[in-house]
């Protein structure tokens, strides 16, 4: 389920009015929080991207204009963000890496099973891509359609498309029986 | 729920059900809105920030100390000389009293133009100042924010590699900055090799290729010179040597210099061991993380050289009080006392004459409830134990995440879980676990982690965070995710499982 975030809200926010980024933080956090949680690649960073996220949405709120849903205004800053902070860590990380490719031998590769064997979903995702993992989450987390999918990350429906079908394989390594009509009859609910 | 079928809308959202803000994240959040709307309203033109971070730490052939959170604790050894009050020298003072050398070499690429300004190198640190002016058409809109914690770094966040005397230089980096215009940025890198060179004077390139998101060619070229700290060092390189715990701890020389202590020591133990011990100068402070290498001399005996930094003290003392400890087991320390004769600051004086000292055994004492409150593992390695609690279907959960570790990369790369399972019963009676006595790990943040909830039914797992380095197996972190049900008891038991298994 989408937050609503009202009108007097955005306007509020617009006007610079603290007590409504108070309720716009209180209707968005979970969400945010969650979908920050799933695409960062390193959990310890997740507060200090939701951090850097609202303080982009009070620095930026202006540039929304109505002519779009503010929800797509909104999760189309909180994946940029998520993915511009993947690209500094990765700067960080680039001559570390560097130096261990020769002496790392092995990384455990070994994937979180829960009491029952069930594969814990979060622990497979985390090890997707970061453009797979994107469109799981809007489509499965956020409910959104693959057409509204491609509006808010700015791609071709096509390659929403193609990226789901990969996401959807890369599941299937670890659940067999994931049949495919079963998300493919899924409706969407908005 | 079969084994293998899975309903991913309905499995999300349950994994994701235990995933929370924490309270405290508002609060900041808000204040820095505060903060950016009172610096608005203030008009202030300009915003001076600078702040200390450690990129990276590149692990050689050697060895590096126990932990990185206590690396990270130490290292910004230059902060000493710059910034940090315990000091007389700051670096403005270096520049006063003329221990920098003059650079001024500039390099304009894409129209940035860096400027090294000054370098500083009194043997001990190696620090080079610079300036960066942007005459491109865009301006950096994201000011670097201290609050954020984060790696605004302005030149050490895009990509360099860096040489000293021709050979890569395998260290780490830090970065103080102050923004001086809406253009125009000054700063210091500092420079952490895994070994100084010896010489006095040697060449230190830069080789920057990106600078905040601007690629281009800035490639430096600076001639180091210690010619203008030398007369305020001393080295002491009269060898020292005690014999304790089966093996010999020699002292190979002691450096004091403006802005640190330098300590070069070798141990011959058997093999695996000697790495373990850890020297310390009484009244020095805590070391700025120890660097080193070893050697095998055959008959199951190994060389380990280390070098150990220390903050600066303000006069060389006649003599020091050093410490060999067993980073493992504390209860081994001995300590012993080296004069500091002017006789042996003359280079190669008595190189080959070692004097052998008599060590006291020192007495560690352990407080009594120690066992009770604190994970039974080994000291040295647990970097933290927190504890966060959330909702869960029937109550309050409590997660428990214990660090431990041997080696921590800076880098934050993400390593694979692993799965163990264990036994608990869920007759038991809830016993908190805040009364682990946190405040020893002042490092300590908690984690929060997916914990597989199935309507009433509570699952719960530790996972580990390895990698492997030289086919030796590290352990970053474990997380321990505890439910309600678990006694003290248990979560000890589980603590030392998951130490012992994963560490010995």
């Amino acid at each position: 389920m989408e937050p609503i975030i009202s009108e007097n809200i955005i306007h509020r926010l617009k006007a610079g009015d603290i007590s409504a980024f108070d309720e716009f933080y209180s209707v968005t956090k979970d969400k945010i929080y969650k979908t920050v949680y799933v695409m960062a690649p390193n959990k310890q960073e997740v507060d200090e991207i939701v951090n850097e996220i609202y303080f982009q949405v009070w620095k930026s709120i202006t540039n929304y204009h109505e002519e779009s849903p503010f929800n797509y205004w909104l999760n189309g800053l909180v994946f940029r963000q998520v993915k511009h902070w993947r690209l500094k860590a990765w700067k960080r990380r680039h001559l570390f890496d560097k130096f261990l490719k020769n002496k790392e031998t092995e990384i455990e590769n070994d994937i979180v099973i829960s009491r029952d064997e069930h594969p814990l979903l979060l622990s497979i995702i985390d090890k997707m891509s970061f453009k797979l993992k994107e469109v799981i989450l809007l489509y499965y987390f956020y409910n959104y359609s693959q057409n509204e999918i491609a509006m808010i990350l700015n791609i071709p429906v096509g390659t929403v498309k193609s990226r789901h079908h990969s996401a959807l394989n890369y599941l299937r390594k670890f659940y067999k029986n994931l049949a495919e009509t079963e998300w493919e009859g899924f409706i969407n609910v908005k | 729920m079969s084994n293998n079928h899975l309903d991913i809308e309905q499995q999300l959202s349950t994994e994701l059900e235990v995933i929370q803000p924490p309270d405290a994240l508002y609060q900041k959040i808000r204040s820095r809105i505060l903060k950016e709307n009172s610096l608005k309203s203030k008009k202030k033109v300009y915003l001076a920030l600078s702040f200390t971070l450690i990129v990276l730490l590149i692990f050689g052939g050697g060895f590096v100390s126990q932990t990185f959170a206590e690396i990270l604790k130490k290292i910004p050894i230059v902060g000493v000389i710059y910034h940090n009050n315990n000091s007389d020298i700051g670096l403005k003072n270096a520049k006063n009293l003329g221990l920098t050398e003059n650079v001024e070499k500039s390099i304009t690429s894409n129209n940035l133009t860096l400027t090294i300004t000054q370098t500083f190198y009194d043997g001990q640190n190696l620090s080079v100042t610079y300036r960066l002016e942007n005459s491109r058409k865009e301006t950096w809109n994201i000011p670097p924010s201290a609050n954020n914690g984060t790696t605004h770094l302005i030149l050490d966040m895009g990509s360099f590699d860096s040489k000293i005397n021709g050979s890569h230089n395998y260290g780490g980096f830090s970065e103080q900055y102050d923004i001086k215009g809406a253009r125009e940025y000054e700063g210091i890198l500092n420079i952490y090799p895994m070994d100084l060179p010896k010489e006095d004077h040697f060449s230190l390139e830069l080789a920057f290729t990106e600078i905040q998101g601007v690629s281009g060619n800035w490639d430096f070229k600076i001639p180091i010179s210690k010619d203008k700290t030398n007369e305020l060092g001393k080295t002491f390189s009269h060898k020292y040597k005690v014999n304790a715990f089966g093996g010999e701890f020699i002292i190979k020389s002691i450096s004091f210099a403006p802005s640190g202590i330098g300590l070069d020591t070798e141990t011959i133990m058997d093999k695996g061991k000697g790495i373990n011990y850890y020297f310390s100068i009484v009244g020095a402070g805590p070391d700025n993380g120890p660097s080193g290498h070893t050697k095998d001399l055959g008959n199951g005996k190994e060389l380990v050289t280390n070098h150990f930094p220390f903050p600066p003290m303000k006069e060389i003392p006649k003599s020091v009080t050093l410490m060999v400890y067993n980073s493992k087991d504390t209860s081994q320390t001995v300590k012993f006392t080296v004069p500091l004769k002017e006789d042996d600051t003359v280079k190669d004086s008595n190189k080959n004459s070692i004097t052998t000292l008599q060590p006291t055994y020192v007495k560690v004492e352990k407080h009594a409830n120690d066992a009770n409150k604190k994970p039974k593992v080994k000291p040295g390695r647990v970097l933290g134990v927190g504890k966060t609690t959330f909702p869960t279907a029937n109550g309050l959960s409590n997660t428990v995440v214990i660090q431990y570790s041997k080696l921590v990369g800076t880098t934050q790369r993400y390593f694979d879980y692993r799965k163990q399972k264990m036994k608990y019963s869920e007759k038991n009676q809830v016993v908190p676990v805040n009364d682990i006595d946190l405040s020893q790990f002042p490092q300590l943040k908690g984690y929060k982690g997916m914990l597989k909830m199935d309507g009433t039914k509570t699952t719960e797992y530790y996972t580990l965070k390895t990698f492997k380095l030289n086919n030796e197996m590290f352990i970053r972190e474990i997380f321990i995710y505890m439910v309600p049900g678990s006694t003290r008891e248990e979560l000890m038991k589980i603590i030392d499982k998951a130490a012992i298994d994963n560490l010995e």
